[in-house]
């Protein structure tokens, strides 16, 4: 992209965001992205999808702790108003949507979860107003879509009964036409940050600079000169990464994967247009067995962002190791408010004091020590995670610095520390939290870190 | 009747000087209207309710001050431990002694925020205030804040109960 098209664009771009529809105040998109969603409020506010394929992307600005942002709706109410949900489609979207995809809703301190099945077959009271007042409801689902919904329509929908919308937020889902249509045959497993949690694979780009236009996520550095070589680690490595080139002016933008040894699996090239500021992106997928580095490297003074994602399993991993026998119940998911002031950072599992916690993974110990609100907590590097156990019963019999095998008993579910959301008579729950792997276990605040958190593995069995 | 009249017209002129004085008496008080605002990941801006806030006089709550200040060092310590045993019991007990020092210190005004985070803190005009926020939140060791600020006027101003971590 050259310097001069960038002029040209200006204009554009400051005429498609005046023309914008209300719904767009709060979007971070740019003038030529397609909204995949909206709201429009009167007397009700309907979430819906646009006619295209039904695709969910993961954006870490649009999404809230892992789970996919819908909607932040305010309203204002009086004594006794009422909120509900409803959900309609057809016939073979709804069909095709995951079965333990669930709609969650907080409102106010409480957060509910539906089933899908649920709000088909009848509306979902959300709130009720006990006094005169305002309250903040969000709306947002508990795993990302599969790729292969079909076409057709689905609306959610909230129904107030005296109580006033007094702002709406749309989140969620920025998306170009080109992208959409490229990810409709393809995962959802965006990259989007410079080191995540995607699909159960952890990702680093380096160096990883925020796309300085409208097009395309990320590009090697900041402002819009000449692109440097980037390079993509996955671990576990993938099948297939598919790499979209925006404004490839000239040959020789090429992307090269590697498997785990740094033998190269093969290449593909993109094709320049010849005409700087004349865009076409270019979409190539390298299909291999175990590709953990990919390099992308730009054409001699060209300037170029990417798109990028990758073959993985939508949603969490499954857990190398079970973290609890049986089939344990989640009483407080990822993501989720509650009584919290910020959403869920790890997953809660109900138990009775004295069941065995089990290590998810081989790894150290970087933590084993009781605190006013984790209470009994232990904490275990391993080679993907940083795994934390809060409210144990006793202290592990762990120290930091051992070694754990994977599936080891490092301590009993308890109900020490600060367990008010438990929904447990006793309070006796597992906090379950996963971190980015290699970072501090506190931060220079005292917490812990925040930003790589990522919805922690799932044991098998496990349910709401 | 007459002399029934003189008192309740005396008792009414009495109250009326009472009614001045009092008005004259009123001292100026200032509004600090706080936000408690935390997020998930930098980016986010998450409104925190729930949280315990006070305000103190600093001159008169320099213990809080202080204690507050070694705080830093003390997660400092924690970040950068290798073994985090004794700075995590350390900071531990120094968040406890927080809560008990604020508890037990004379506040210019005490409140706790709502749910979309706002709360107010209304008081007599003071040179320099210290408002600290805490909340006993369930996996979140060490949730606390505080900001130090002119206490001349009323203000609006955000309580950061991420310390920084939220960048905001």
């Amino acid at each position: 992209m050259s310097k001069s098209k960038m002029f040209l664009f200006a204009p554009l771009g400051l005429l498609a965001l005046f023309s914008c529809s209300p719904d767009s105040e709060h979007s971070p998109t740019g003038p030529n992205l397609r909204l995949a969603q909206r709201i429009q409020c009167a007397d009700e506010c309907a979430i819906t999808t646009d006619s295209r394929p039904f695709l969910l992307a993961r954006s870490s600005r649009d999404s809230v702790a892992g789970t996919l942002a819908l909607a932040e709706i305010t309203l204002d109410g009086s004594s006794g108003a009422t909120v509900s949900l409803g959900l309609a489609g057809s016939a073979q979207v709804l069909a095709a949507l995951p079965r333990d995809m669930r709609i969650l809703v907080t409102a106010g301190e409480e957060t509910k979860s539906f089933a899908i099945s649920q709000l088909t077959s009848a509306r979902g009271a959300i709130y009720r107003f006990q006094t005169v007042g305002t309250v903040r409801i969000f709306y947002a689902l508990s795993r990302g879509m599969p790729a292969s919904i079909p076409l057709g329509d689905l609306r959610l929908t909230q129904y107030s009964n005296s109580a006033a919308i007094v702002k709406s937020v749309r989140r969620w889902v920025r998306q170009s036409s080109a992208f959409a249509a490229q990810m409709s045959s393809s995962s959802s497993c965006i990259i989007e940050a410079p080191t995540s949690r995607v699909c159960g694979t952890t990702v680093w780009v380096n160096p990883y600079a925020a796309a300085a236009t409208y097009e395309g996520t990320f590009q090697s550095n900041p402002g819009t000169g000449a692109s440097s070589t980037i390079g993509i680690n996955f671990t576990p490595a993938v099948p297939s990464v598919t790499i979209t080139v925006y404004d490839p002016t000239y040959d020789g933008n090429t992307a090269q994967a590697f498997d785990s040894t740094g033998a190269l699996l093969g290449s593909v090239s993109f094709a320049g247009t010849g005409t700087p500021g004349w865009d076409v992106p270019d979409t190539k997928t390298l299909t291999f067995n175990g590709i953990h580095t990919l390099i992308l490297t730009p054409a001699a003074a060209d300037y170029v962002a990417y798109d990028a994602n990758f073959e993985g399993t939508p949603g969490p991993s499954p857990c190398p190791h079970a973290v609890l026998n049986g089939s344990p119940t989640i009483t407080d998911p990822y993501g989720a408010l509650g009584r919290r002031s910020i959403p869920h950072m790890g997953r809660d599992y109900d138990g009775s004091i004295g069941t065995p916690i089990l290590s998810e993974d081989a790894g150290v110990v970087a933590h084993s020590d009781s605190g006013k609100s984790s209470g009994w907590a232990i904490v275990v590097r391993s080679a993907d995670a940083t795994s934390y156990y809060f409210h144990m019963s006793h202290r592990s019999p762990f120290n930091v610095g051992d070694t754990v095998q994977g599936g080891t008993q490092v301590g009993t579910i308890g109900n020490t520390g600060h367990v008010e959301s438990s929904t447990g008579g006793n309070g006796a729950h597992l906090h379950f939290e996963q971190h980015l792997p290699g970072g501090p276990v506190w931060d220079s605040t005292g917490h812990v870190p925040k930003g790589t958190q990522f919805e922690p593995c799932t044991t098998s069995g496990e349910h709401i | 009747m007459l002399k029934s009249l003189l008192l309740s017209c005396g008792a009414l002129a009495f109250s009326l000087v009472l009614t001045r004085n009092a008005v004259h008496a009123a001292p100026p008080t200032v509004t600090f209207s706080g936000t408690a605002q935390d997020c998930s990941r930098v980016g986010d801006t998450l409104r925190a309710g729930n949280i315990n806030v006070s305000a103190f006089q600093v001159s008169k709550a320099r213990a809080i001050k202080a204690h507050v200040d070694s705080m830093v060092t003390a997660q400092v310590n924690l970040a950068v431990a290798t073994n985090d045993h004794a700075p995590f019991v350390h900071l531990d007990s120094m968040y406890t002694k927080l809560q008990s020092m604020v508890a037990g210190t004379k506040a210019l005004a005490r409140a706790t925020s709502v749910a979309n985070g706002t709360f107010a803190l209304t008081f007599s005009p003071v040179d320099s205030v210290i408002v600290v926020g805490y909340k006993d939140q369930e996996d979140q060791d060490f949730y606390y804040s505080w900001k130090v600020m002119t206490g001349q006027a009323s203000r609006s101003f955000v309580l950061d109960m991420s310390r920084g971590g939220c960048g905001f």
